[in-house]
């Protein structure tokens, strides 16, 4: 066991970048393996995004194909249901379980790319903000006060009243209206970097304020970045999923999870799979980011970590 | 204090002018706003007679000025679809949705506080675990599915409470509990962490050498202290409240500010919108101040600084 044994010694292999890296990634493997609920929350996150890419392929059913004569028909373990259409049929007689599974790549696709966006804009704004300071800094962070007054979900649905739903408009909108928690994160782990004396060093060397920023502060900033980027991601598909609940997200004509379940609710006393199911998918990929994500938290928190060797520069 | 309070209020007025600012650029986002004011066969005559009326023909700045002077006046127009003051229409139903808020924090804190305090008493055990999970349900589920499986078990198979709608205080129960699912797992694992390490420090053992029985070392040490973070907590979940409601109050029919708002989106009334907008940010932003001036109460050692 080479691992265990790397675990054990860090330092003994810590004398190249690369082979610091890869020793990491390494150890970071390993804790993964003895960590059952990170290691299955990550397989199950594994599975969701394979049913986003090979939905076509995985699907039993066309997700659109309506058969009129299984309306509301129930799911295989259910009383009167059957294999062929194992989470049962819709009201317009779809498959649940192709829907559930084409239903993923929205939630996977706004997660995803809204988390990117909203990533880009605050960090970008954070490090600016906490490098540069002065008036910056202040009109930035009134910003984020003012959008701390508005609650997310009011601001993404009032956005998206204006500018009507569609796929590109929900990615827009969560990742504008969410960059301001890692611009404050951004920001006082700046404050914090910016007096430590490498930050001097460097900067007596003649290094550009960018290439300090892109080079040297950003990577220091990376941990947290992570851990929020990735309960972030949990946060964004939940609200895509309100969002498309509330008839102003993903248009009804995309299966996507949070419509489902409110195309389930009046039939809810009689079919009740058609929102319980899509529902059920949304709460498990969720809760597996969470659970990644808390795992995560404890791996890259270096002030619980004993190998938390920084990267030199 | 006095002069902390009134650099306060002013920060307040100053952060709600930029949120009507944000309001304001909304409905430029919308297009054309006399097109959702006008009925559908208006002649184009008709359209630039309205057009001219609201002052949308005129430059934007002037626009702009208009809305705000409007705005700090409380004066967000006419709602188009119930043809009264937008900022009326919202305010009849804020009693409702400020009741169930109150009642979803309420629950709320029934359920979390004894389930924190016990995990972080009884760390590591079964009652721990079991709490940890629970959070993490709490966190994990999507409020409006919640909302919906809790109407199907608890008032379609059990028949113990209604469905929806508000015909007294049984009806709140089953919202105020959805609406309350998120804050409650929020407000038991901040109250669990802020206790263990309230437990943890040395003025903790000296009550317990002095040989305090350990219900008075919880009760009046490590809980006065541990108080301060879940009252932080409770203050950030009023936004989150707020935005709630308008997934709570759609999924139970609930006649408050929430679902006027979603059928106002759903209608293009603008301006019921944006006086929505508007008075959710004046909510949180007093509520905020409250919260800080609760915190001088709580921690003497809290003092602002003028």
């Amino acid at each position: 066991m080479t691992t265990s044994r790397l675990a054990a010694n860090p330092l003994s292999v810590v004398e190249h970048d690369v082979g610091a890296r890869s020793s990491r990634l390494r150890i970071h493997a390993a804790s993964l393996a003895r960590n059952k609920v990170a290691l299955v929350s990550l397989l199950a996150l594994m599975i969701v995004v394979c049913a986003a890419l090979g939905a076509p392929w995985i699907a039993p059913h066309n997700p659109d194909q309506q058969h009129l004569a299984l309306r509301l028909h129930p799911p295989a373990w259910v009383h009167g249901g059957s294999w062929s259409y194992p989470l049962g049929n819709d009201a317009l007689g779809r498959d649940i379980l192709s829907r559930i599974i084409y239903g993923s790549r929205i939630s996977i696709l706004v997660g995803v790319s809204a988390v990117v966006l909203q990533g880009l804009i605050g960090i970008a704004l954070g490090l600016v903000a906490g490098y540069h300071g002065g008036w910056l800094d202040s009109v930035i962070m009134r910003l984020t006060d003012l959008q701390y007054a508005i609650p997310f979900l009011v601001l993404a649905l009032a956005v998206m009243a204006a500018l009507g739903p569609s796929l590109k408009n929900v990615i827009l909108v969560l990742g504008i209206t969410g960059w301001v928690y890692y611009a404050r994160v951004v920001r006082s782990e700046v404050l914090s970097i910016r007096r430590q004396e490498f930050v001097e060093a460097t900067r007596s060397v003649g290094a550009s304020n960018t290439r300090l920023m892109v080079k040297h502060v950003l990577p220091n900033v990376m941990s947290s970045i992570i851990v929020l980027a990735s309960l972030q991601v949990a946060r964004m598909i939940i609200s895509e999923a309100s969002l498309s609940f509330l008839g102003m997200g993903v248009p009804p004509s995309i299966p996507s999870w949070g419509d489902m379940v409110a195309e389930g609710r009046t039939y809810v006393t009689t079919a009740w799979w058609l929102s319980a199911l899509p529902g059920l998918a949304i709460f498990i990929t969720v809760m597996a980011v969470n659970l990644f994500g808390d795992w995560m938290r404890d791996e890259l928190d270096p002030t619980t970590k004993t190998y938390g060797d920084e990267p030199a520069g | 204090m006095l002069a902390f309070l009134l650099r306060r209020v002013i920060y307040a007025l100053f952060v709600l002018i930029g949120v009507s600012t944000i309001v304001f650029f909304l409905m430029y986002l919308t297009g054309d706003p006399t097109l959702a004011m006008v009925p559908q066969d208006a002649t184009p005559q008709q359209i630039q007679e309205v057009r001219h009326r609201m002052g949308f023909d005129r430059p934007f700045i002037v626009q702009y000025g208009l809305f705000i002077s409007r705005a700090v006046r409380g004066d967000f127009g006419f709602s188009y679809r119930l043809q009264q003051p937008a900022l009326r229409v919202v305010m009849d139903r804020m009693p409702a949705t400020l009741r169930l808020a109150a009642v979803s924090v309420g629950i709320s804190l029934l359920v979390a506080v004894p389930i924190g305090i016990i995990a972080a008493v009884k760390r590591n055990s079964l009652v721990d675990r079991l709490t940890m999970i629970g959070v993490l349900f709490g966190q994990s589920m999507p409020t409006f599915w919640f909302g919906i499986m809790a109407i199907v078990i608890v008032s379609v198979k059990l028949r113990w409470l209604p469905t929806s709608g508000y015909q007294g205080p049984k009806y709140l129960i089953l919202p105020g509990l959805t609406l309350g699912l998120y804050t409650s797992a929020i407000i038991a694992r901040i109250l669990r962490s802020s206790l263990i390490e309230a437990l943890g420090r040395d003025y903790i053992r000296t009550a317990r050498a002095k040989g305090l029985s350990e219900a008075r070392v919880l009760f009046r040490h490590a809980l006065r202290n541990a108080w301060i973070p879940v009252i932080t907590v409770v203050g950030l979940q009023i936004g989150y409240l707020m935005g709630g409601s308008i997934i709570t109050e759609t999924v139970f029919s609930y006649p408050g500010m929430g679902l006027l708002t979603i059928q106002a989106i759903l209608g293009q009334d603008m301006p019921v919108v944006q006086a929505f907008v508007v008075t959710v940010a004046a909510i949180i932003v007093l509520i905020n101040l409250i919260v800080d001036i609760l915190y001088t109460y709580l921690d003497p050692r809290v003092k602002y600084e003028v």
